[in-house]
């Protein structure tokens, strides 16, 4: 059998206004992806070959679910039209599911099974559609046709039903029910010695923190002294919480930093998003000692970050003699203004003469080829605001906000890969920070360098 | 890079082979203008396409825009992984129908 999962993404947008930076189908259910749940789901019902159709784009699920191995299925990835429906989608896979035993996925929803009763579902030589027009599992066996099988939806299929997800209660409602009575019919993620308690990787908790199950902590969390987190609480990964505080019936997502002092009850807690799992009202908190993101950055080893820091001093003392006789009188003479720049997520800037300006003249032109320019930022490698060689540092504008907002990590540094190649359009730019974030290293980073000075040196500034 | 232009009744195919970028684009516009005369509906069968980049795409915008101009189409079929990346970050198939049967995206013009 094979299996073909449609993630499209309309009447999604109430999960845009909570979750913004997630994929809807990457959206943890008790710290799992939702579509890990039908990849399982899908590994049960002998499905050898499965491909995700989305609508957006695939690529942070190619990231996460790769090749599928992990789940013993062949796993490959298509781009549909958003507003396909799924017999569009079914026909522009054709190739993918001409004569096979079909499970077809659509839409945002969670599939209930239980693997007990699946049995029947792959001996039987039945096709059944379950849920609505928007949300549903088909499976249509080889020679019945899909629009046949989806015009007549079943009430019930043993063992298999779906829950629909069309608000943030139901998504609250949902988690806790898994998390509380089901959890034993999912493959949740954690270790579990005693009952009811998934633990992750790297947990830190001292003697006076309490953890009372029903509970889900997910990887590299750290709870300070007398917190007491749960009953019915899951914890994502690195979630940070401070001392003294109570987290109960709640869910905290992935990269949140939760306060001290506080009592965290009934709430989803994504970044600095404070909802009530009970009546979806929502607050944006701006005070960062009450919750807020954990920055992620780029991964780098303490070698390359020692070796960037060791470089910056080099190229300082180097740039010092011509930065203090071309620099400094260019801009007294010529007085151009700062501009502001973006050193992180939270939109963090840090202001210095940018190259766009220095290019309007001559004497600028002659300072960019020396790379004088990036003196000031060098001092920021030293202070730790940059690294030396990261992701383009990005204007301080609405459009590049978003942009930021859009990239899986955003680490400036002095030198990135963009400044080596000839760049049009800021869906190139996006292109090669993304292939920069997946292939750093100490020496990629080096010959990043080097072809950025050389670049600027033979070609000058092509902004 | 090799274009070649078919033709399946009133739907032109055109095989890509190889890589499409700045310097093989020009020549794909060139096969698309003088099949565009024949037909206005296209499939690009991209089965043999390894790369492509930015100005490859735009080459194929380009052509999609002066097919709508006419009142054609340009479909695409069997699109490799590699390329498809580049129209997932370039967001381009919302504007293309990406089919991964060459049979199944000619039919699609007679729905």
């Amino acid at each position: 059998m094979r299996g073909l999962i449609y993630a499209g993404s309309g009447g999604l947008g109430w999960l845009k206004r909570y979750f913004a930076d997630t994929d809807p189908y990457l959206l943890k259910i008790v710290n799992k992806p939702l579509l890990e749940y039908f990849l399982d789901l899908a590994s049960i019902l002998k499905v050898t070959e499965l491909r995700v159709v989305s609508d957006h784009s695939t690529r942070s699920m190619e990231e996460i679910f790769g090749d599928g191995s992990r789940w013993g299925v062949k796993l490959s990835y298509a781009l549909a039209k958003p507003g396909d429906s799924l017999k569009n989608v079914y026909l522009k896979n054709m190739s993918f599911c001409k004569d096979q035993d079909m499970l077809l996925f659509n839409g945002f929803c969670f599939v209930n099974y239980d693997r007990r009763e699946l049995e029947g579902i792959v001996k039987s030589k039945q096709s059944f559609c379950l849920g609505d027009e928007q949300k549903r599992v088909i499976c249509l066996k080889s020679g019945c046709s899909l629009s046949e099988t989806a015009s007549k939806p079943q009430e019930q299929v043993p063992g298999l039903s779906v829950s629909e997800i069309n608000s943030v209660m139901d998504y609250y409602r949902l988690s806790m029910s898994i998390l509380k009575h089901w959890n034993k019919f999912y493959v949740l993620p954690g270790y579990s010695n005693q009952k009811d308690t998934f633990l992750g990787l790297n947990l830190i908790y001292p003697n006076s923190s309490e953890l009372v199950p029903p509970i889900m902590i997910g990887d590299n969390c750290s709870f300070n002294k007398f917190t007491i987190i749960g009953p019915n609480s899951i914890i994502g990964d690195n979630v940070i919480v401070d001392e003294n505080t109570i987290v109960k019936d709640s869910i905290i997502l992935d990269d949140t930093f939760i306060g001290a002092e506080l009592d965290i009850d009934s709430k989803i807690v994504c970044k600095n998003h404070l909802i009530d799992g009970k009546t979806g009202d929502m607050i944006v908190v701006h005070d960062k000692i009450l919750v807020s993101q954990v920055e992620r950055g780029l991964v780098v080893s303490y070698f390359n970050y020692m070796i960037q820091k060791a470089l910056a001093v080099v190229f300082l003392l180097i740039q010092l003699p011509f930065w203090l006789l071309f620099f400094i009188t260019f801009s007294l003479i010529l007085r151009k203004h700062r501009s502001s720049w973006l050193i992180n997520k939270g939109f963090k800037t840090i202001d210095y003469l940018g190259p766009h300006r220095l290019n309007q003249s001559l004497w600028g032109r002659f300072m960019l080829r020396l790379s004088l320019d990036k003196f000031c930022l060098l001092w920021h490698v030293l202070r730790g605001k940059l690294i030396l060689v990261g992701n383009s540092l990005m204007p301080n504008s609405a459009a590049y906000r978003k942009l930021v907002l859009d990239l899986p990590v955003y680490t400036p540094g002095v030198f990135s890969l963009a400044e080596t190649v000839e760049i049009t359009s800021t869906d190139e730019l996006v292109f090669y920070e993304l292939e920069y974030v997946h292939n750093v290293s100490t020496r990629f980073n080096l010959k990043i360098v080097v072809r950025c000075l050389l670049r600027r040196l033979i070609k000058g500034y092509r902004g | 890079m090799k274009v070649v232009f078919k033709q399946d009744g009133g739907i032109g195919i055109i095989e890509l082979h190889g890589r499409l970028d700045a310097y093989n684009a020009p020549e794909l516009k060139a096969v698309y203008d003088q099949a565009a005369e024949k037909v206005s509906n296209f499939v690009l069968d991209m089965a043999e396409c390894d790369f492509i980049d930015s100005t490859g795409l735009g080459t194929i915008v380009a052509c999609l825009k002066s097919a709508s101009q006419g009142g054609g189409d340009i479909r695409i079929a069997r699109l490799q992984d590699k390329p498809r990346m580049v129209f997932d970050i370039t967001r381009a198939h919302k504007i293309f129908d990406i089919f991964d049967d060459l049979d199944a995206a000619i039919q699609s013009f007679g729905d």
